[in-house]
């Protein structure tokens, strides 16, 4: 396209720059650089290498979280034979001595 | 020598001499040296909102994304290449994420450049000027976001063909088409501007 295309004049002609004084362009530039100052305080006092030791150092409390033996879940035939599972020890006294047998029974078949 | 060689040679020598500027300020950024890193921020500032605001067409969001890229370049400055130009790579995160915010922003905000930035003008010229101006908005908001930003980046920024193909990281040759491409359009959409 020539220099002196007229869509090219024209358009040049309506656009204008960009709306930024030397002012506005000068506060962002401090406000940056603030930013940028406190940043490289951070990291100049929390490297890249202990960042990573930190990062590597969870990872390893999460393991070893996951691999702990964890507590069995209390079962209705842990409450009837004396386990420690308080709700349901509690719903097994509400239901009458009648129907023990059958609530053992229930029991059985629900936690195999 | 013959003056387009010399003219050539003097450009070479003056970008060697800004990219080894550069990279010595960039080593002392990547040592803590915050100094460093506000010669690099004043330096590329004006430009880089410019680009921001052909991006966005909006002077906060501008002024965020050129914030938002510094902080990014900052924490990236370690794997900055020393020896390598600095301005394509600010160019190219500013790009990225400005083409990116502006496909995200549901409702696109624009922003009139106020009559003063452009000169003021007699009541009924401001009007022609203020139409004229709204249909190159609506022919520009049709091209494709790179093509746009690409000829608007060249035509209306002063950036080199080389300059753009860098930041937006794609080829001389693309960038020839899509000006030519952008051109097309732009003429056929604004012909019954031109000639009034």
């Amino acid at each position: 396209m020539r220099s002196n295309d007229p869509f090219r004049a024209l358009w040049r002609k309506v656009s204008g720059p960009a709306p930024a004084s030397d002012i506005a362009l000068d506060r962002l530039a401090a406000r940056i650089s603030m930013d940028a100052s406190l940043a490289l305080r951070v990291h100049g006092r929390f490297p890249r290498a202990a960042l990573w030791v930190s990062i590597a150092a969870v990872a390893v409390i999460a393991v070893a979280i996951g691999i702990m033996p964890t507590q069995r879940p209390a079962t209705l035939l842990g409450a009837i034979s004396g386990g420690e599972a308080p709700a349901r020890t509690f719903e097994v006294a509400t239901v009458g001595p009648r129907d023990g047998a059958w609530l053992i029974a229930a029991a059985i078949g629900a936690d195999r | 020598m013959e003056p387009a060689r010399v003219r050539t040679d003097l450009a070479l020598s003056a970008s060697a001499e800004l990219i080894a500027e550069e990279s010595e300020l960039v080593r002392r950024v990547q040592r803590g040296d915050s100094a460093a890193f506000d010669v690099l921020v004043r330096r590329y500032i004006r430009r880089a909102f410019t680009v921001a605001f052909r991006l966005l067409d909006h002077r906060e969001d501008a002024e965020d994304l050129v914030q938002e890229t510094f902080m990014i370049l900052l924490r990236q400055i370690d794997d900055f290449e020393l020896g390598r130009p600095f301005g394509p790579w600010m160019y190219r995160i500013l790009i990225n994420r400005g083409l990116n915010a502006r496909k995200s922003r549901a409702l696109r905000r624009t922003e009139m450049l106020p009559d003063d930035v452009i000169g003021a003008d007699a009541p009924d010229l401001a009007v022609e000027r203020a139409e004229v101006r709204a249909r190159f908005r609506s022919a520009l908001a049709s091209l494709p976001p790179k093509q746009r930003i690409v000829i608007e980046l060249i035509e209306l920024d002063g950036f080199s063909r080389a300059e753009v193909a860098d930041a937006l990281a794609i080829s001389d040759a693309t960038v020839r088409w899509h000006v030519h491409d952008a051109w097309r359009t732009l003429r056929r959409k604004l012909a019954p501007l031109v000639g009034r």
